[in-house]
């Protein structure tokens, strides 16, 4: 029994999600609650393990330094309540402080000093297509960047290079929607092979029966009024 | 105006009707698709060749279950790869839903595991979820042991004899990222402080995102979602859901580039019409 439902299971829930299509309904409804729901619980199952293995694991074998992080993490709900609010900003305050530090000191090295290092390309090697395309990064990071300067009235020839700073922005936000929809339209190819292989396909065939008769129906009630 | 008009009335589920039957089409009917490879994934192909046996791959997991259409495919092409050659596989996920897709890739690649006689704690191991994000990534480059005390099927690290010999970024010789966000974090930790050669798995999405790290040679190269994984279907002769989507992924996005054509001219044949109206 289980043997047949099981490779079911996936088809029946990519057609009460896809049914959203159609209209909105119950059936989704269903689906869609049981996604967050799924995900709430994998997401507390895995944290919760997570304090074990890496918390009160080390500190039951006599690794104490573990032992500060493990007290400071319930003070965490001391937010919920407006009496207990401070206790809660400490462990939060140490997290931001962790968090922004090692941020900071990668951004800098990687995003920055790196990033205008790349972009201080040569234009006069022999290869003509290449030097082209270095002339092109020179140009774009320039203008783009002065597009972002608003101290100053943007007429004229620093006017002239703004506009094409900005037309550089629109074709790098262009390229970024158009990866943005490969991406939506991966995410919903990979379901098609469930749907169009067996046993999927049956199921989608009884969709297909089943939105066509809805079709039919809500044509006769408009006909009838 | 009134075919502009009936275009522009039309009833958007009909655009999905459209969409969905571009999907199914190419299943039903196939057709070989001309595929050239992509400079970004000969590398990535040529890097996993390059490596002397018992070098160590890492796999970092940062992606959702809503990624795994795009990122499974390329995921198993480049893991099944791995599993051919002599090296050893250590993968970790940062974030909660990791693990599963872990699971699902090793799974598929259960043939290569099988037939190259890979043995789970000796030639590969699952570190399972990592909390933390950022710092995290920081304390496995300097300290594996010090984030990791179990694996993913609760094993004590201390009995898994591959882990004797990984301890932090200087024991990786590549590393390869199931990634379905950007890319900044990664650059920061493993770039600049782990020094690590590493690839992004990516869905589209990022693509532009990764070519400011590509050009600065702080990623070695990238596998770009369904294309790559059919790139790198094509270059390990091992066909499957990548090299089947591009049919699919032809098709629609003709379909996309009609409409949008389609609805531009009727929008500045409209705008004309009532200009010369007024």
């Amino acid at each position: 029994m289980l043997s047949v439902v099981l490779p079911l299971i996936p088809a029946i829930c990519t057609l009460m999600i896809w049914s959203y299509l159609y209209k909105y309904n119950p059936v989704f409804k269903f689906a869609e609650h049981t996604v967050v729901g799924i995900g709430a619980g994998v997401t507390f199952y895995m944290s919760f393990r997570t304090i074990i293995t890496t918390g009160v694991d080390p500190v039951m074998k006599g690794v104490y330094f573990m032992l500060p992080a493990l007290l400071l993490g319930p003070f965490v709900f001391g937010t919920f309540h407006p009496k207990t609010r401070w206790y809660g900003t400490l462990p939060i305050a140490i997290l931001l402080a962790i968090g922004f530090g090692l941020a900071v000191r990668g951004t800098i090295i990687g995003q920055i000093i790196d990033q205008v290092r790349a972009s201080m390309v040569p234009i006069t090697t022999p290869n003509m297509v290449k030097n082209f395309e270095n002339l092109v990064v020179i140009v774009g990071t320039v203008t783009s960047l002065l597009y972002f300067v608003f101290t100053r009235e943007q007429k004229g020839a620093f006017g002239v290079a703004t506009r094409l700073g900005r037309y550089f922005v629109m074709i790098a936000m262009g390229t970024t929607y158009a990866s943005l929809l490969l991406t939506n339209f991966s995410g919903a190819m990979g379901p098609m092979f469930t749907l169009m292989e067996s046993p999927g396909i049956y199921l989608t065939a009884i969709a297909v029966l089943l939105v066509m008769i809805d079709i039919g129906l809500s044509i006769a009630r408009k006909e009838k009024k | 105006m009134g075919w502009a008009q009936g275009i522009a009335k039309i009833d958007t589920r009909w655009l999905y009707l459209a969409l969905l039957l571009s999907f199914a089409l190419p299943l039903v009917l196939p057709t070989a698709i001309p595929l050239k490879i992509s400079g970004e994934t000969r590398i990535v192909y040529d890097a996993v060749e390059a490596l002397p046996a018992g070098s160590v791959v890492a796999i970092d997991v940062f992606c959702s279950l809503s990624s795994v259409p795009e990122l499974q495919p390329p995921a198993v092409a480049v893991t099944a790869h791995l599993f051919t050659r002599p090296l050893k596989v250590v993968i970790w996920a940062l974030v909660p839903e990791g693990p599963i897709f872990a699971q699902m890739v090793i799974d598929k690649v259960k043939p290569e595991i099988e037939r190259y006689g890979k043995k789970y704690g000796e030639d590969y191991v699952l570190l399972g979820y990592i909390a933390g994000a950022e710092a995290a990534m920081s304390a496995l480059m300097k300290d594996t042991r010090a984030v990791v005390t179990r694996d993913q099927y609760n094993n004590p690290i201390e009995k898994l004899p591959l882990m004797d010999s990984v301890r932090g970024a200087k024991d990786i010789n590549l590393l390869f990222c199931w990634m379905a966000a950007q890319p900044d974090e990664r650059i920061r930790q493993y770039s600049v402080f782990g020094g690590i050669k590493w690839v992004p798995i990516n869905v589209s999405a990022w693509l532009s995102g990764l070519r400011p790290y590509l050009e600065a040679k702080q990623i070695l190269s990238f596998v770009n979602g369904l294309r790559g994984a059919a790139e790198y279907e094509y270059l390990t002769k091992r066909y499957s859901r990548g090299t089947a989507s591009m049919g699919m992924l032809s098709i629609s996005h003709l379909m996309v580039v009609g409409a949008i054509i389609l609805a531009n001219v009727t929008f500045l044949y409209a705008q004309q019409k009532s200009k010369r109206g007024n």
